[in-house]
């Protein structure tokens, strides 16, 4: 079956809702919940605008070409690169206008750059090219049921350390919404953060596997690449802190695999029984899931028919407990409760209507 | 969301659909003639309009399109085509017929379907405020276009403001909907649930029929992909070969979004007449709020754009920049103006709203109880009165206010008041309020019913009392945060002379000396 390598893409689709098994089995076995939906009879709602697509090629090819010129332009503008840095070198697979042939091509050059920088130190930025597009990382350790463990960062900056003759690396996360200043999207902002972490957090089980850790600097402040709006240009933010975000994917990871491990055993290579494994997990809906998963509409519908709380939101979902909706109904109509918990969601529904009432 | 939201959002499910949220309205819609609904549409991935449509009730829509939304030389012909009419609605000097008289100008309101549609006006505040490339003309006019955007943009952060008016959002802040916050930034879905007499599983099956035609800027990616996407193609393939059929691309084009943007209208001026059809009465604090908009519009756009008009562009008037504050002051007085946004809105409504009153008890922001005594505490010889209230409520319910709160009656708002005493026997709580505002009978016509605050016929009277209005103060701290002749200027403001640091002597050096002693005790 077509195992999705995106491993980045996985993990964050796992994270928006780690309380949903059928989620954790889809991450885990990268079986695309789209085929999931249409087994189900639904339409998929999650596609992706072509122009939108072709938005997010064109800046990057703008970015790249001519040897990061533009890119080095801003990098250099916001302090992030000294003025004399130069070079650049491509881990991009072909398919995505760069030179590698495949993955592994790029894992085994992005190795080599590690290694090279690492042995010669901070002399050797003079020789080495000071930025890379899609370095690409296999992170370690993973189950086997993880088997593409595989990220590529946006733009790697290698840097002189401040605090020693090391070489510094830098994350940086390319992404085509526009900076809006204060008003920039929180939500775009924090998923870019948190994919930034997610590479950071590779990036130091990488060195550490290879025993690099005491010849690299891993910068836990990373930055974004965002465009100027109406325009085709790089607006850079230059001082992200990652710390928590890399934190947050260690714990994730950590909790995937232990999830992964408590699964009922599947062949994650047949698609049949991956998509079946997947439809026979339990669901935990929530509204949110409506922004990211293909099968989130028939869930709700599930919900619904289960009178979960959770279809009028979050917050009534917290509200009411284990409450089904049809019961919380009944009390707020002075039914007599059934136990500790009715008791209580009766009460705490009277306080704020006996006003009314009154 | 508080307990009482989740409360009522479980009624709503119970009734199978949307209740009343408040007893009364609490935005003035604008006369059909000062209305005006505008929608836009995005090319995925970009930024700037693609489309863009206004229309006023009972007229036609007027639509305007490129072919390409990544052409930015259309995109900003579109805009400068765009720029007039926007600003004529807002009253713009530069297009005004004649000099404004001394009549009260009308409440100009600019509807949007959605949150989306206000932050591309945020776009065209930042990509054209300080446009300068290309014809002159152009330029100036797209200037006008950014400033007049971030104006919108702005003002539609400040809460309780009417001249922008996101219509979703004007229906969830008068209804009470059966769904999660996520679904309810749907207009379309907003406006399915409350067509009336409808079986509960008929509106349900229309709202979701709605929501899946999208609303906000952005197009549905299907239809982007198996519709537009196509025509795009042949368009900028046929564009400088063959003009006759590029042409006839771009019509196709056009009608494409021209039906987009219209639905998205029409479910605009839906909204409008959803409120307007309303039965419940319209809050007068509403109306207050809509005279402040349009004294907002007149200060915060419309001076800047008559100096302009008056002196040009770089005569020492500058636009509030899209990206930063520039100089601290304005930056701070204008965050204490839009911090104080929510206090305002709420303390102009809460005295006309019995529901949003119930919210405050609930939440132990006011108190309802009744007048058990009225005594006057004037002392001997003073000439005035010191009128006391004795105020019994249900210990009940809960309370924040403490001895010394500041107090007002809701529905009389100047008549203030101090907490002189709080306590609680046998279920009933007891508060003693010292009457300090409004103590006579007021001679303001519209509050002929309120009896002097030393009136025994108080007694037996149930009251609502509403922690006091802290409305004013971000005015006055807006105001002060801009003053530079207060002492520090020199450090805060940059402004005059700092004291001086070597040597002081006379009054100076006993202040010094007392200021030391002080430190050190």
């Amino acid at each position: 079956m077509a195992i999705r390598h995106d491993t980045r893409r996985r993990f964050e689709q796992w994270a928006k809702n780690p309380d949903c098994e059928a989620n954790t089995i889809s991450a885990v076995a990268g079986v695309d919940m789209q085929k999931v939906a249409t087994a189900e009879g639904l339409e998929s709602s999650m596609g992706q605008s072509p122009f939108a697509l072709a938005r997010g090629v064109t800046f990057e090819r703008r970015l790249f070409e001519d040897r990061a010129a533009r890119l080095y332009e801003a990098l250099a503008e916001a302090n992030l690169l000294p003025a004399d840095s130069s070079g650049f070198v491509d881990f991009r697979m072909r398919m995505n206008g760069g030179p590698m042939k495949d993955l592994d091509s790029a894992v085994e050059a992005t190795r080599r750059l590690l290694v090279e920088v690492a042995e010669e130190g901070v002399g050797c930025l003079e020789k080495v090219p000071n930025l890379a597009a899609a370095a690409t990382l296999t992170v370690p350790g993973q189950p086997v049921m993880l088997p593409e463990g595989k990220v590529a960062i946006d733009a790697l900056l290698l840097r002189p350390s401040q605090t020693d003759d090391l070489v510094e690396l830098v994350i940086g996360e390319v992404k085509t919404y526009p900076f809006r200043a204060g008003n920039t999207e929180s939500d775009d902002l924090a998923t870019s953060r948190a994919q930034a972490g997610v590479y950071l957090h590779a990036l130091r089980l990488v060195v550490d596997e290879l025993d690099l850790g005491d010849r690299l600097v891993l910068s836990s402040m990373g930055f974004l690449v965002l465009t100027k709006a109406g325009r085709n240009d790089p607006a850079i933010l230059p001082a992200e802190d990652l710390e928590f975000q890399a934190r947050r994917a260690a714990r994730g990871f950590e909790r995937l695999r232990q999830a992964a491990i408590r699964l009922d055993p599947f062949d994650p290579e047949k698609e049949d029984g991956a998509i079946d494994a997947v439809r026979n997990g339990s669901v935990s809906y929530r509204p949110s899931c409506l922004a990211f998963c293909d099968r989130a509409p028939g869930c709700r519908h599930r919900a619904e028919e289960a009178g979960d709380g959770a279809i009028l939101g979050d917050d009534v979902k917290r509200f009411l407990g284990n409450v089904p909706l049809p019961r919380a109904i009944e009390l707020l109509h002075g039914a007599e409760p059934g136990g500790e918990a009715e008791v209580d969601l009766q009460l705490r529904m009277r306080s704020v209507t006996t006003q009314e009432s009154a | 969301m508080s307990s009482r939201d989740v409360v009522r959002r479980l009624e709503a499910f119970d009734a199978g659909g949307p209740l009343p949220r408040g007893a009364t309205l609490h935005l003035k819609c604008a006369d059909p003639e000062d209305l005006l609904a505008l929608a836009f549409l995005r090319m995925g991935g970009e930024s700037l309009p693609w489309a863009i449509g206004l229309k006023k009730p009972f007229e036609e829509a007027r639509i305007f399109a490129v072919p390409d939304a990544r052409d930015r030389d259309r995109v900003a012909a579109m805009l400068v085509e765009l720029t007039p009419l926007l600003a004529i609605h807002l009253e713009h000097p530069q297009w005004a017929e004649e000099e404004p008289g001394d009549e009260e100008p009308p409440l100009r309101q600019i509807w949007v379907p959605n949150g989306s549609h206000v932050e591309l006006l945020h776009m065209l505040n930042l990509r054209y405020t300080f446009a300068r490339g290309g014809d002159p003309d152009r330029a100036a006019m797209l200037r006008i276009l950014g400033r007049m955007a971030g104006y919108l943009f702005r003002e539609a952060g400040r809460a309780g403001e009417s001249t922008i008016v996101d219509g979703s959002a004007a229906l969830r802040e008068a209804f009470t909907f059966p769904a999660d916050d996520l679904r309810q930034q749907h207009l379309g879905f907003l406006i399915a649930l409350l067509e009336p007499n409808l079986h509960r599983g008929v509106r349900m099956q229309r709202a979701e029929e709605a929501e899946r035609l999208s609303v906000s800027t952005s197009l549905d990616p299907d239809f982007e992909r198996d519709r537009l996407e196509p025509v795009v193609e042949r368009y900028n393939s046929a564009r400088r070969s063959d003009p006759t059929s590029a042409a006839r691309h771009e019509e196709a084009i056009t009608a494409l979004l021209a039906r987009e943007v219209e639905r998205r209208l029409d479910l605009t001026l839906e909204a409008v007449r959803v409120l307007e059809g309303d039965a419940r009465e319209m809050n007068a604090g509403a109306v207050r709020l809509a005279h402040e908009s349009t004294e907002a519009r007149q200060r915060d756009f419309l001076w800047l754009e008559g100096q302009i008009v008056t002196s040009g562009e770089d005569n020492g008037f500058f636009p509030p920049s899209p990206e930063t504050d520039r100089d601290a002051r304005t930056g701070a007085a204008r965050y204490h103006r839009l911090s104080g946004g929510a206090e305002t809105f709420a303390a102009a409504l809460i005295h006309f709203d019995s529901e949003l009153q119930e919210d405050a008890v609930s939440d132990g922001q006011a108190i309802r109880g009744t007048i058990t005594k009225v005594e006057d505490r004037s002392p001997e010889g003073f000439r005035g009165t010191v009128p006391v209230w004795t105020i019994e409520a249900p210990s009940s319910d809960p309370t924040k206010f403490r001895r010394g709160s500041g107090v007002c009656v809701a529905g009389v708002p100047k008549r203030s008041g101090l907490v002189l005493d709080i306590g609680e026997d046998d279920g009933v709580r007891r508060v003693e309020v010292e009457i300090n505002g409004w103590k006579r009978r007021p001679k303001d016509e519209s509050f002929a019913h309120v009896l002097a605050a030393i009136d025994p016929d108080l007694e037996g009277t149930e009251i609502v009392l509403l922690s006091s209005s802290l409305e004013g103060i971000s005015a006055l701290k807006s105001r002060r945060v801009r003053d530079d002749t207060g002492p520090g200027a020199w450090l805060t403001h940059g402004e005059g002379t700092p004291p001086p640091t070597e040597k002081a002597d006379g009054e100076a050096a006993k202040l010094l000396a007392e200021l030391e002693g002080i430190r050190v005790a």
